[in-house]
C-alpha cells in the first residue's frame, strides 16, 4: 500500500517528467489505435468478402513442370482427369459444392453456324476469306459449334451471372432426355429452329457418326465478341450449346482426341485451401496439375484497403519501436536523476523487488491515464483517418490507371477484362473499435511500460545503496 | 550478551589493498560506543559492514550470533538496525513525519496509528509537531539530523549506527544530538555505535575503539 502511496507521490511531484512520459505514451496509443482499427477492420472486410464469395479452386496442367520432366523423361505420360476422379475429390468435407463441364466443338450440315464476320462491314481488297481454309464442313478440326455439359447445370457461369437467359423452353437438365440441347435465340432465328425441332451434328474430321439432337430450350445471351480471338466462329456466344453429360459422353466416345474436362470445386472455409489441396493429392491427383484458386480475382476491388491494412500494421511496428526507444531513454534519465532517493530507499532496508516494483507502479499508472486518453483520441480518429488514406490509395490507383489508358493512346482504352477501374475499387471501410483491439492497445502500453520499466531494472540492480550514497556525499 | 561481533573482518574494494584488516570487535546493548580514526582509517567502510550495506568479504559478522552475511540485509536494515548519516539522507520531497513514517512501512510494521507513534519519536528528538509536518528542506542541518535519528528508532531497532552525526552541526547542536544517543544507549538500552573523529563525541561514549590504516588499535 505504502508503495503505491510513495508512487503517487513520485508521479504528483514530477509532474513535468510525467506529462513527457504521458504525452509519448498517449501518441503512441492514438497510433496504435488508429493502425489497430484500420487492420483489424480491413482484414475483417477481407475475409467477409473470402467469406461472401466462396473460394473456388480448380486444377490446370503444370506446364513448367511438364517441360521440365518431359525433357528428362520422354516417356513420361499424365494421367487425365476423369469424371471419377473429381467426384472422389469433390466429395471431401472441406467442399460445399463442386461441378465439371465437358466440352467438344462439333459442325452440323442441316443448320448454320452464326457468322460473326458476316455482321461487319469487309474492308475493300479484302481477300483475306479466299486465302483463309474454310472452316466449314469438316475442313479443319475445329466445328462450328461449342457443346458444353454441365455434371450440375446449376453452376452455368454465363446464367448464374446474368449474362445468359432461357427465352423459351428450359435450361437443360441431367434429367432430360439424353438427346436435348439447348440453342442460342440468334441460332434459332437464323436457322427458323424451334423448340422440338432436331438438329445433327458431326466431329469435322469424323463425318460418319452424327448426332440427332432435339432443342428442349432457346437462350439468349449478352454479345461477347470482344472476347472472340479472330472471330473464330465456335467461340462466339451464338454458337454456344448445352447438351447431357450423357449426349457428351457419347459424342466424345468417337473423339480422336478427348477433350478436356475442367472441374471447379467451392471450400466451405478459404482457409482449408491447403488441407484440401493436401487431401486431393493424397487422392491421387497428378504433380503435373497445379490447384490454383481465385483468392485474387475476390480481393482484386478489395486492393486499397489491403493496402492501407498492410501499411497500418507496419506504421504501427515502426510507431512502437520508435516510442519504445524513446520512452526507454527518457526513463533512463529518469532514473539517473533519482539515483539518490533509489539509494536511500534501499540504505533504510527497501528491497530491490520493491524499489523496481514501484517505479513500474508510476509507469504504469501514467501508462494505464495515457491509454484511456489515448483510447478514446484514437477512436474519433480512426474513421476520419482511414477515409483520408482510403481516398489517397484510390486515387493514386486512379493516376497509375489514368496513366496506362494514356501509354495506349487515351480514353478510348478500356483494358482487359480484370483491369479496374476507379469505381470498382471499395471506398469505404468503417472502422469500429472492439473489445480485442482495446485490449491489443493495452498490451501495447504495457508492453511499453515493460520495456522502459526494463532500464529501472537494471539500473536498481546494478547499483549497491552504498555507493550511490557515497557518491552523492 | 553480545548483539554483533565482529570477527577477523577484511576488507577491500579493489582485491589488492585492505581497506580494513583483521577486525575483531563487540558490542553491547545499553553502551555507546566510538570507533575513530583520521580520514581513510576505513571507519565508513567499518559503519557500512556493520549496517549491512556492504557484504563482508573475509571473517565473520554476527547479529545476535547469526552470521549477517547468511542473512537478508534488506531485512536486518528494516528491522535490526538504524542507520544515521552524516548528510542525513532523507528524503526531501517528503516531511519529516512521512520520511519516518515511510521507514515504519519499509519495515512492515503493522500498528493502526503510524503517524501519532511517528511523531512521538520526532518529540523524543526534539522535533515538535509543526515541524514534523514541514519538508526536509526547509528545517535546520539540527533538525534534519533529528529526524534522521527519529526515522532510525522509527521501527524500535536494537543497534543504531551513526556515521559522523556531528560532522555538520555546531558544537550547541552536536551537544543536543550527542545527548539524545546517550539517552538511547543508557536508558532505552539501545547498541549505540557512533563512527566520528570529533573530540566531543570521543568525550560522550562508553567505549572508545581507534581505527588506524584499516586495523584496529587498542586504546
Amino acid at each position: 500500500m505504502y508503495i503505491l502511496k510513495n508512487a503517487w507521490i513520485n508521479i504528483k511531484r514530477n509532474k513535468g517528467r510525467n506529462l513527457l512520459i504521458g504525452i509519448i505514451i498517449m501518441v503512441i496509443t492514438i497510433s496504435s489505435c488508429v493502425a489497430l482499427s484500420i487492420n483489424t477492420s480491413g482484414n475483417k472486410l477481407i475475409e467477409s468478402y473470402k467469406n461472401q464469395n466462396q473460394l473456388e479452386v480448380s486444377f490446370s496442367l503444370d506446364m513448367g513442370k511438364l517441360r521440365d520432366n518431359n525433357s528428362e523423361d520422354e516417356t513420361m505420360g499424365v494421367e487425365r482427369l476423369t469424371a471419377e476422379n473429381i467426384e472422389n475429390y469433390g466429395n471431401s468435407t472441406y467442399v460445399s459444392g463442386y461441378y465439371y463441364t465437358y466440352e467438344a466443338s462439333l459442325s452440323s450440315e442441316n443448320i448454320e453456324a452464326v457468322d460473326m464476320s458476316e455482321i461487319f462491314k469487309k474492308p475493300e481488297n479484302d481477300n483475306i476469306d479466299d486465302k483463309m481454309p474454310e472452316n466449314n464442313h469438316g475442313k479443319m478440326s475445329q466445328g462450328d459449334f461449342r457443346l458444353t455439359a454441365y455434371s450440375d447445370v446449376t453452376y452455368a457461369d454465363s446464367f448464374t451471372s446474368g449474362k445468359a437467359k432461357i427465352t423459351s423452353g428450359s435450361m437443360i437438365t441431367n434429367d432430360d432426355e439424353s438427346n436435348s440441347v439447348v440453342i442460342s435465340r440468334d441460332l434459332a432465328e437464323n436457322n427458323d429452329l424451334e423448340i422440338g425441332d432436331t438438329i445433327t451434328l458431326y466431329w469435322p474430321e469424323n463425318t460418319d457418326i452424327t448426332y440427332e439432337l432435339k432443342i428442349t430450350g432457346i437462350f439468349e445471351a449478352e454479345d461477347n465478341s470482344t472476347d472472340n480471338f479472330m472471330n473464330m466462329t465456335a467461340l462466339s456466344v451464338q454458337n454456344q450449346m448445352y447438351i447431357t453429360t450423357t449426349m457428351m459422353n457419347q459424342i466424345l466416345e468417337n473423339a480422336d482426341n478427348p477433350n478436356n474436362i475442367n472441374a471447379k470445386f467451392y471450400l466451405k472455409n478459404a482457409d482449408d485451401l491447403e488441407k484440401f489441396t493436401a487431401e486431393v493429392r493424397e487422392k491421387g491427383l497428378s504433380e503435373y496439375y497445379q490447384v490454383s484458386d481465385n483468392t485474387e480475382e475476390i480481393l482484386a476491388t478489395l486492393k486499397p484497403i489491403q493496402n492501407i491494412s498492410n501499411f497500418s500494421l507496419t506504421f504501427l511496428i515502426v510507431i512502437l519501436v520508435v516510442g519504445a526507444i524513446i520512452l526507454a531513454v527518457i526513463n533512463m534519465i529518469n532514473i539517473r536523476d533519482r539515483k539518490y532517493e533509489i539509494g536511500v530507499l534501499r540504505s533504510i532496508g527497501m528491497s530491490k523487488t520493491k524499489v523496481i516494483f514501484q517505479l513500474i507502479l508510476e509507469l504504469f499508472v501514467i501508462a494505464f491515464a495515457s491509454f484511456i486518453i489515448g483510447t478514446a483520441a484514437g477512436y474519433i480518429l480512426s474513421q476520419p483517418v482511414t477515409n483520408k488514406m482510403l481516398e489517397n490509395e484510390i486515387n493514386s490507383y486512379q493516376e497509375e490507371n489514368q496513366q496506362t489508358r494514356e501509354n495506349f493512346g487515351g480514353k478510348n482504352f478500356k483494358g482487359p477484362e480484370n483491369f479496374m477501374t476507379t469505381t470498382d475499387y471499395i471506398d469505404n471501410l468503417t472502422v469500429s473499435l472492439e473489445l480485442g483491439t482495446v485490449l491489443k492497445l493495452f498490451g501495447v502500453s504495457m508492453l511499453l511500460v515493460i520495456i522502459s520499466g526494463g532500464v529501472a531494472v537494471i539500473f536498481v540492480t546494478k547499483y549497491e545503496p552504498n555507493k550511490i550514497l557515497q557518491n552523492r556525499n | 550478551m553480545k548483539i554483533l561481533k565482529l570477527k577477523h573482518v577484511n576488507f577491500t574494494y579493489d582485491h589488492e589493498k585492505y581497506v580494513l584488516e583483521d577486525i575483531n570487535l563487540e558490542f553491547k546493548p545499553g553502551k555507546i560506543y566510538g570507533v575513530f580514526g583520521r580520514s581513510g582509517a576505513g571507519k565508513s567502510t567499518l559503519l557500512s559492514l556493520m549496517a549491512g550495506l556492504e557484504k563482508c568479504q573475509e571473517g565473520l559478522i554476527l547479529y545476535n550470533d547469526k552470521d549477517l552475511a547468511k542473512m537478508n540485509r534488506d531485512y536486518y536494515r528494516c528491522h535490526n538496525v538504524g542507520i544515521v548519516f552524516q548528510s542525513y539522507n532523507l528524503l526531501p520531497y517528503l516531511t519529516a513525519l512521512e520520511n519516518v513514517v515511510l521507514s515504519m512501512d519499509i519495515s512492515g510494521l503493522k500498528d493502526k496509528d503510524k503517524e501519532t507513534k511517528a511523531l512521538a519519536y520526532l518529540n523524543k528528538v526534539g522535533i515538535d509537531a509543526s515541524k514534523a509536518n514541514r519538508k526536509i528542506l526547509t528545517l535546520s542541518g539540527g533538525e534534519q539530523q533529528r529526524v534522521s535519528i527519529a526515522r532510525a528508532l522509527a521501527y524500535n531497532p536494537e543497534i543504531i549506527l551513526a556515521d559522523e552525526p556531528t560532522g555538520n552541526l555546531d558544537k550547541e547542536t552536536e551537544a543536543e544530538i550527542l545527548d539524545i544517543f546517550t539517552t538511547l544507549a543508557h536508558k532505552d538500552k539501545k547498541c549505540v555505535i557512533i563512527i566520528s573523529h570529533s573530540k566531543n563525541v570521543k568525550d560522550k561514549v562508553d567505549i572508545v575503539h581507534y581505527l588506524k590504516k584499516g586495523k584496529i588499535e587498542l586504546s
